[in-house]
């Protein structure tokens, strides 16, 4: 009996588990999703901010002279890619991982089957005369056998593979973290700095008068808030790649701890927390 | 012997050009009145040496990390490879359980001489069995 009333516990606790993990998984994908669609890559940065790109726009001639000037953006794209790939590999990850512990996946019904079987034994054995209750009670052992082992060995391949690999998917979400938290916040900071020497030092110091002087404050004002959006989102992001890192953890790590109603409250506020990082994102890149 | 540099080593050298770039921006600024066309233009050629520099070294930081991590990337890879695996294990299992249902439905059909049910049962299973 207590043998009974522990593999039911279990059973429960995987199954829930597995729901957890769906939630995650897609509140993670689309957040790393959109990670990538709101950052501004390192060949944006480079073509917009470059040197030769921002001294154009204190040329003083009636019609500014064509650029052509020589950058090279190679390195900064190859960067790009990189960091695609990253955020590639982690929504592929997220992605299945939602797909393999969708409900909808085992969902075997045998109710057309018992059905159709009732209908055959009916014409061919009418002496077996089976109740339409003995057919219900049929229709859920198939349901049963053919249905719950597979979700307990999904439930236990998904842990597996969770657990396997959470100090891989740790470091790379921290890799990914540095990149957006030094390397691109530095890009930021570097376009800034580019603004300040090659566009706003030299309308600065050629302005004569108040008013000229209060515009070019102004334009560069609206630079430092482009900017700073930029690096808001940024810290929504590296937020966000946080936040499935230590729910990742804990989703995998969850199937050893005895009290899962904490478990489940915890990632329950983790999807809460990831969403509203999503609609702080779009909020700002629109 | 000189170590390998590290994309954290890397950012603080980058840092140092941005704030190295910045001091030299702002001298320009308070003596701008006072340099000849010469010197601004000397001053412009360092400045964009030195954005150019830190750019780089921001981008190239990318580089440096992801070479580092490139191990942990294919783990990750081979994790998405053995779900995609188990995924697809899942499908065929309830295909073929649907087809078991469905070859069900059509000894029904016979069994009832039902020709219409018949016709519909064959070209579900082999609509089900189909290979594309």
């Amino acid at each position: 009996m207590k043998n009974t009333i522990i593999a039911a516990f279990l059973f429960l606790a995987s199954c829930k588990s597995v729901e957890s993990i769906n939630r995650f998984a897609r509140s993670a994908t689309s957040g790393i999703r959109e990670i990538d669609r709101a950052s501004f890559g390192f060949g944006q940065f480079c073509k917009l901010y470059d040197p030769a790109t921002l001294i154009e726009l204190t040329d003083t001639s009636r019609f500014a002279k064509s650029s052509h000037a020589a950058v090279h953006c190679e390195l900064f794209k190859a960067s790009d890619s990189l960091v695609g790939i990253i955020n590639q590999t982690l929504s592929n990850y997220f992605s299945l991982l939602q797909a393999v512990s969708d409900k909808k996946l085992i969902a075997y019904n045998a109710r057309p089957l018992v059905s159709s079987l009732e209908d055959i034994q009916s014409r061919l054995l009418p002496g077996l005369s089976f109740s339409a209750e003995k057919m219900t009670a049929t229709k859920g052992i198939l349901n049963t056998l053919l249905n719950e082992p597979l979700k307990v060995y999904r439930a236990k391949k998904l842990h597996e593979i969770m657990e396997q690999n959470d100090s891989a998917l740790a470091i790379v979400i921290r890799g990914y973290e540095f990149i957006l938290d030094s390397a691109m916040q530095g890009e930021i900071d570097q376009a800034t700095q580019n603004y300040i020497s090659f566009v706003y030092a030299r309308l600065f110091a050629w302005s004569d008068s108040p008013v000229e002087k209060a515009f070019v404050n102004a334009r560069y004002q609206d630079f430092l808030s482009l900017m700073n959006d930029e690096r808001l989102k940024l810290r929504k992001s590296v937020r966000m790649l946080e936040t499935i890192r230590a729910g990742h953890h804990l989703l995998a790590i969850e199937k050893n701890k005895p009290e899962f109603i904490e478990t489940e409250k915890e990632i329950t506020e983790d999807i809460i927390l990831i969403n509203h990082l999503i609609e702080d994102i779009i909020r700002l890149t629109k | 012997m000189a170590s390998r540099l590290t994309p954290r080593d890397l950012i603080a050298v980058a840092k140092c050009l941005t704030h190295f770039q910045s001091d030299l921006t702002g001298y320009e600024l308070d003596h701008y009145g006072s340099l000849n066309n010469s010197q601004h233009n000397q001053i412009e050629l360092a400045l964009s040496r030195l954005a150019a520099g830190a750019g780089l070294l921001y981008a190239n930081a990318v580089q440096l990390e992801f070479e580092q991590m490139q191990p942990l990337i294919q783990k990750m890879q081979g994790a998405t490879q053995d779900l995609r695996r188990f995924l697809h294990k899942a499908q065929k299992i309830q295909e073929v359980l649907d087809l078991v249902s469905a070859v069900a439905f059509l000894a029904d059909a016979i069994v009832s001489q039902d020709v219409d049910s018949i016709v519909s049962g064959i070209d579900n299973i082999i609509r089900m069995t189909r290979i594309d």
